[in-house]
């Protein structure tokens, strides 16, 4: 599903216009990366928690090549997902 | 300090925001959450821009792995990828920084703080190998001092680094020189010194090798001051002479010439024809004094012998079978018990009914008769079928049917694609006993009964 069938949707769920919900998922995207890059975990919807992981520096070696090249660390995002949510997709069948 | 931002501070700061009341912010909120999750089964992704890609993902757990009540093994789980500009905003903090390709050189460039470390631990370990250097040093002085005695000339100082310097320790070392000149008898054996050469002082901490000299060992231990030239070792005959009960011609002792043999110091047995090394019986030949080696007796194993006696014995014995195969069947036939059942027996009469072998042509018609015999010998009508049991026979069938033995010959005649061997009939053969004219089954009729005869003969019978 694409975002823009997503603003279709999510406005008729909340019988709103398309503009409006189109500012509401503007507004909270902003929110989300505003804190999530100073930071901060998140509570995102009742899916999860959005947080900030360090990656550290590693040295990895191309098996081919045999040449090593050190790759710096990074801050990575991760979604831990609740245990509700968890339960509720592993019931999904096939 | 890493702080969690709750549902409620994003509601309410989103509402300051938008200009919207907090309440209808959780309804978005509250509605986007119902959708993402109404529609992963179905589309299975969703993106929002911005944030990232939420998908479901098909895993199992492994089939070792134990599972409660009712937990499925295979099952989606929730993946999240975040979008581009989510994951530059968050890795600022390290985007300047690029990935570095190590050279070799680089590569060995350990950090300094474990270079220092590695310094520290070579620094107690090199002064714990100079500590044991100096002991050393102490024990080698100590030994060069019960050593005086024994030589002429003594080393001033002596340093572990200068043991292998034999010019600046040794400066009266003089090298073997064999002399070839001087005649030696067998009858005086003389005593001989060596002369002041390192290598045969076996207590010499002056030699770089091995000093344990085991082939010289002198008989005379009365050292004596003669610095003469070397002269060849004579071995005492009474003492040292080793001699064996039967090799009193191989045993020759080498000093017809003057090289130094130090072989029978040791009182070794060494024979000088290496040819007969041949073991026996009794296991190593030298060990044993009473080993011969022209007495011992090998006996090897001609197995192949065996294998040509076998080969011959079979070729014999298929030859013998495939020339006198009938006098072996039946030989053998007679030792097998013979049926005794009547049926069996009536079955042997009724088939030695022996004729003359005659030519498979066709009788030819002759007369109205032999006519008579031909044309109506088609066998299209059928009185019946029978099935063959055990010890019936055709003769039977036709002496029933149509009054006389000898008609089994029409029988046959209308049973041949069924019957291959007429004497050989196996049980449960349906027979057709056909229809025939009454004049083919008159048994009145001797010309009719000489016909039947001679198409049993054609028949061969």
């Amino acid at each position: 599903m694409d975002n823009k069938e997503l603003i279709v949707k999510l406005s008729r769920s909340t019988k709103a216009t398309q503009e409006k919900t189109k500012e509401f998922l503007d507004a909270f995207v902003e929110e989300i990366s505003d804190k999530l890059g100073a930071g901060n975990h998140i509570e995102f919807l009742d899916f999860g928690v959005l947080q900030t992981v360090v990656r550290e520096q590693k040295i990895i070696t191309n098996p081919k090549t045999q040449k090593r090249t050190l790759y710096p660390p990074k801050n990575v995002v991760e979604l831990k997902v609740t245990k509700s949510v968890k339960e509720h997709i592993k019931n999904i069948q096939k | 300090m890493k702080e969690t931002v709750t549902k409620q501070d994003i509601i309410s700061n989103l509402s300051q925001k938008l200009d919207m009341p907090e309440e209808q912010v959780g309804i978005f909120i509250s509605k986007l959450n119902d959708l993402l999750l109404k529609n992963l089964p179905t589309n299975k992704e969703i993106t929002i821009d911005g944030v990232g890609t939420f998908s479901l993902v098909w895993s199992t757990y492994h089939k070792n792995t134990k599972l409660k009540d009712g937990e499925p093994r295979e099952f989606y789980k929730l993946k999240f990828e975040p979008a581009e500009s989510l994951k530059s905003t968050v890795n600022q903090e390290f985007s300047h920084l690029h990935p570095v390709e190590l050279s070799e050189e680089t590569a060995s460039n350990v950090p300094l703080d474990t270079l220092s470390r590695q310094a520290e631990e070579i620094k107690s370990v090199l002064s714990e190998i100079q500590n044991e250097e100096t002991a050393d040093n102490t024990v080698q002085k100590d030994y060069v001092d019960i050593q005086e005695s024994h030589t002429e000339t003594t080393p001033s100082s002596i340093e572990v680094s200068d043991i292998r310097q034999e010019t600046d320790v040794h400066s009266d070392y003089q090298p073997y020189t064999p002399t070839t000149t001087e005649s030696i008898t067998v009858d005086e054996p003389t005593n001989t010194q060596p002369d002041d050469d390192y290598r045969y002082r076996p207590d010499n901490e002056y030699s770089g090798v091995d000093t344990t000299d085991n082939s010289y060992k002198p008989y005379d231990t009365a050292t004596t001051t003669d610095t003469s030239s070397h002269q060849a070792y004579i071995p005492n005959d009474e003492e040292d002479r080793h001699t064996s009960k039967y090799d009193e011609d191989r045993y020759t002792p080498k000093y017809d010439d003057n090289t130094y043999t130090p072989n029978y110091a040791n009182n070794r047995y060494v024979p000088n024809d290496d040819s007969n090394t041949r073991k026996g019986f009794g296991g190593d030949g030298y060990a044993n004094d009473d080993y011969n080696a022209d007495e011992v007796i090998v006996h090897r194993r001609k197995s192949w012998l065996w294998i040509i006696l076998a080969v011959v014995v079979i070729a014999l014995a298929a030859g013998g079978y495939f020339m006198y195969k009938p006098q072996v069947c039946g030989f053998v036939d007679g030792l097998l018990p013979k049926r005794d059942t009547v049926a069996q027996q009536q079955e042997e009469l009724d088939s030695t009914v022996i004729y003359e072998p005659v030519a498979d042509t066709e009788i030819e018609a002759e007369t109205e008769a032999d006519t008579l015999f031909f044309e109506n010998r088609k066998y299209t009508e059928y009185i019946d079928t029978v099935a063959i049991g055990a010890g019936e026979t055709m003769a039977r069938l036709a002496e029933k049917y149509y009054g006389s033995r000898l008609f089994w010959v029409y029988i046959f005649e209308a049973n041949r694609d069924n019957i291959a061997n007429a004497n050989n009939i196996s049980v449960g053969t349906r027979l057709k006993i056909p229809k025939l004219d009454s004049r083919l089954t008159n048994t009145n009729d001797n010309v009719l009964m000489g016909k039947v005869k001679k198409l049993e003969i054609a028949l061969g019978k």
